[in-house]
């Protein structure tokens, strides 16, 4: 009996994997990685929190590597704590970062256990100089996106949809098309400044803030959003978006609350103006269907689908798209 | 080996009151407290009194034994027999007649004045234990806000007379042995006739009359030897020091044990679920009550499970906490030289330290003990970067949760240090393994034949209106149904 127990006791330890005791004063927490791409070697910038007595601030580890595993390893070469992914809210992708290196680095944040699945994924120019904004309101600059990110949808109603597993979600959808929020630099601080449009992690068009609403109301992932009309921002609300379709039109039926101060048939009129102009200039880019209008049709029409084949992002830009539009306004 | 009183077991008196009262003379040659005098009750007919100093109630003495030996009339047809002193001199209301040796000896002993009449090789055992008691006074360690602040003394006469008091029935069953070979000391077995399982009480005495010690102090030293699982963490007999709460208990069917010269009582059998009762629950109000019981079975998690969760989060599992959370606490123990783990035990340690010196010490240096050690050692301590603040915060947190339930302090203590040493090596896996062998453990435990957890094991809506929270007094109807013997209706007596 006692042998039973002592095997036991082992077993225990054994499949407890009980190597995994890190004291906090010797790990560095992650709060961001930025990844950028050089003509040969990606460049990973690794921001961390370091915490001391008097002051906890981020800073910003970098090396190079032929993949982002082995920069990340040129990384953890240079500091003396260990690494902790568990809490890192930003993975920042540099504007080189496309296609297959955009697929790389999706599969690294996959592949990396202890990244958490409900990550941001954002753009920018440049993912270092990103993470080594000085002017911050958090911690870190990584923590501060993360901040802007989800201030913006509880401010806006409009989900940016770019959590790492939101994306991987939208890639396996038939249009393979995800959106990443673009932040810029601007006065030494980063701004959410649009969203960038992918199809099979290829950059395909970047929207401005105001077309980055109108593309999740579409999308119909928003049901709310603030756009700003003639310097004015509108608040849209219960916003309820319906598609007509068939073989060569598409009819879209957009019903909304506007929320001004004043009713004005000007906010009206330019907000059809501007879903219209939104519409034509995905169509004059040839982005095609980034709103996954087609995929409706698969899903509800499947006849329909068979027939239109696997053309319809051309379909898109040649058919004919009609908006209707309907505001209800209401006294903000 | 010294004389103990078996020794004198088979030993009688000689009828020559010279040659007795030299004897126990001698028994007491080295005891300077033992006060002997003689008496001449006729010319011819001497006796000797024998008696303790300090353990009789010197004014009785004097009243109702010397003073009437000294004074009075004896007839001419007076024949000096202890029978005739019984009836026509002493003014003692309990008198006894001894033949051996042994049980004058006890008598002496017990604070009995013995008297010896030349001639008669019978002796006379006077009641008139007189010594001074502590006196009826509220335990320190059961104090309540609202009910009966009486508690036991050290005398068990006294004691038994207060569970008395509270139960005016001819129900109520007192069994007396003595236990210890060297202290002779009074152990009363009290129950309820008709309520008490006769099986347990026939149990009980098997394993009393299986003891063999020299001396019992105190109940804990028969509570250890007639205990279910001696060496469990969890106690499996109750104690008070309250006779409201034994008396409630012999109510609902248990059996107590009241030992002389200690005011702790024990109870059997012992439930898992009285740990968390308060003598106070029945006398507030029930949904007050209950609110406390529910806060004590939660404040039990976190007196055992705090520490050690922390410790397996913060060194397995940061990712478990909220990123904030997180941050502050890898700011908060930046620069502290200690492992996790280390501090916790430390702190755990200095926190029972502080709880001991504490209890221990005069009630006006407790306070001032408590100030410095809680606050200023605490606050320097974490200024000095020695510990970090939501350590402290957490085993403070558990050791405040752990003052709920004082029956279960030691328990707490060792659970607590176990379960941080075993989340410190496997993280919260370890922190479950050892709750679930804990559960196990407490769920395999009885106390005299009853399981240690029968209300959970088997539960039944009137047990639970006891265990997880206090029902109305109306509503309890029934007795805790730990025995199938006993009569359950506690209103009709079916």
């Amino acid at each position: 009996m006692r042998k039973i127990a002592l095997m036991l006791i082992f077993t225990v330890f054994i499949l407890s994997g009980c190597t995994g005791y890190r004291e906090s004063t010797s790990t560095y927490i992650v709060s961001a990685i930025g990844i950028d791409k050089s003509e040969r070697d990606y460049l990973v910038s690794v921001q961390v929190v370091e915490a001391s007595a008097d002051k906890t601030e981020g800073r910003v580890f970098s090396s190079s590597g032929d993949t982002i595993d082995d920069a990340i390893y040129s990384v953890t070469a240079k500091i003396s704590k260990a690494l902790s992914f568990d809490h890192c809210g930003i993975v920042a992708v540099g504007k080189n970062i496309n296609g297959k290196y955009l697929k790389e680095t999706l599969d690294y944040c996959k592949k990396n256990s202890k990244l958490n699945l409900s990550v941001y994924i954002v753009s920018c120019e440049n993912a270092k100089q990103l993470l080594e904004v000085k002017e911050t309101s958090s911690v870190t600059s990584g923590y501060d996106l993360m901040g802007m990110i989800e201030n913006y949808r509880d401010k806006t109603g409009v989900n940016l949809q770019n959590r790492f597993y939101e994306t991987e979600m939208l890639i396996r959808r038939e249009n393979n098309v995800f959106a990443l929020p673009f932040f810029t630099i601007k006065d030494e601080k980063a701004e959410l400044d649009g969203r960038k449009v992918y199809r099979d992690y290829n950059h395909i068009i970047s929207l401005d803030n105001n077309e980055s609403v109108l593309y999740s109301v579409l999308c119909d992932t928003s049901k709310k959003g603030s756009i700003a009309v003639k310097n004015t921002v509108v608040n849209l609300a219960d916003i309820n978006t319906t598609f007509s379709l068939s073989e060569k039109s598409m009819s879209v039926s957009i019903k909304t609350k506007l929320y001004a101060k004043e009713k004005s048939k000007d906010f009206t009129d330019a907000l059809n103006v501007s879903v219209n102009s939104f519409i034509d200039r995905i169509k004059d880019e040839k982005a095609g269907d980034i709103f996954g209008f087609y995929e409706r049709i698969y899903r509800k029409n499947r006849k329909l689908w068979t027939n239109i084949g696997g053309e319809y992002n051309d379909l898109f830009n040649s058919g004919e798209i009609k908006i209707d539009y309907n505001a209800e306004w209401v006294k903000d | 080996m010294g004389a103990q009183i078996s020794d004198y077991e088979n030993i009688l008196l000689s009828g020559d009151i010279d040659k007795d009262f030299a004897f126990f003379n001698g028994i007491f040659s080295k005891d300077d407290v033992v006060r002997t005098r003689t008496i001449n009750l006729t010319e011819k007919t001497r006796c000797a009194v024998i008696y303790i100093d300090g353990m009789v109630n010197v004014q009785h003495l004097n009243d109702s034994i010397i003073r009437p030996l000294l004074t009075v009339e004896v007839p001419h047809s007076f024949c000096p027999n202890v029978d005739e002193i019984i009836s026509n001199v002493l003014f003692a209301s309990e008198i006894a007649k001894a033949d051996r040796v042994s049980d004058m000896l006890s008598a002496i002993l017990y604070g009995d004045t013995l008297l010896l009449v030349d001639g008669q090789t019978t002796a006379l055992t006077i009641n008139t234990k007189g010594w001074r008691t502590r006196g009826i006074s509220e335990p320190d360690d059961e104090r309540i806000l609202q009910g009966p602040r009486e508690g036991f003394d050290e005398a068990a006469m006294l004691n038994l007379a207060m569970i008395r008091r509270k139960l005016l029935t001819p129900d109520l069953c007192i069994e007396f042995q003595r236990i210890g070979r060297r202290t002779q000391t009074a152990v009363f077995i009290c129950y309820l006739g008709s309520l008490a399982d006769e099986r347990t009480v026939a149990e009980l005495k098997r394993r009393i009359s299986r003891i063999d010690i020299d001396g019992i102090l105190d109940s804990n030293y028969i509570a250890e030897h007639i205990r279910d699982h001696k060496n469990s963490l969890f106690k499996t007999m109750g104690t008070t020091e309250r006779p409201d709460i034994v008396a409630a208990r012999l109510l609902e069917g248990r059996i107590a044990i009241v030992v002389d010269g200690t005011p702790v009582v024990l109870t059997l059998p012992y439930l898992f679920s009285e740990n968390f009762q308060s003598d106070e629950d029945y006398y507030l109000n029930y949904m007050i009550s209950s609110v406390g019981r529910l806060l004590r079975y939660i404040c039990f998690f976190i007196a055992v499970s705090a520490p050690a969760i922390f410790v397996a989060l913060t060194t397995f599992h940061l990712e478990l906490l909220p990123t904030h959370f997180a941050l502050s606490v890898v700011e908060l123990r930046s620069g502290v030289p200690l492992s996790s783990v280390t501090e916790c035990i430390i702190l755990i340690l200095i926190f029972e330290i502080l709880k001991e010196t504490g209890v221990r010490m005069p009630q006006s240096l407790g306070h001032a003990l408590s100030i410095v050690g809680g606050l200023v050692v605490g606050q320097a301590a974490v200024e000095a970067k020695i510990i970090s603040a939501p350590m402290l915060i957490a085993v403070a947190l558990s050791g405040i949760a752990g003052l709920m339930i004082p029956r279960l302090k030691g328990v707490v203590f060792y659970l607590r240090l176990l379960l941080v040493i075993l989340a410190s090596l496997l993280g919260l896996y370890g922190y479950i393994i050892l709750t679930a062998i804990l559960v196990i453990r407490i769920f395999s435990l009885s106390s005299f034949g009853v399981d240690y957890t029968v209300s959970l094991k088997n539960p039944r809506l009137q047990q639970l209106k006891d265990t997880l929270y206090r029902a109305p007094w109306p509503y309890m109807k029934k007795r805790p149904a730990f025995n199938d013997n006993v009569i359950r209706n506690r209103s009709d007596g079916r």
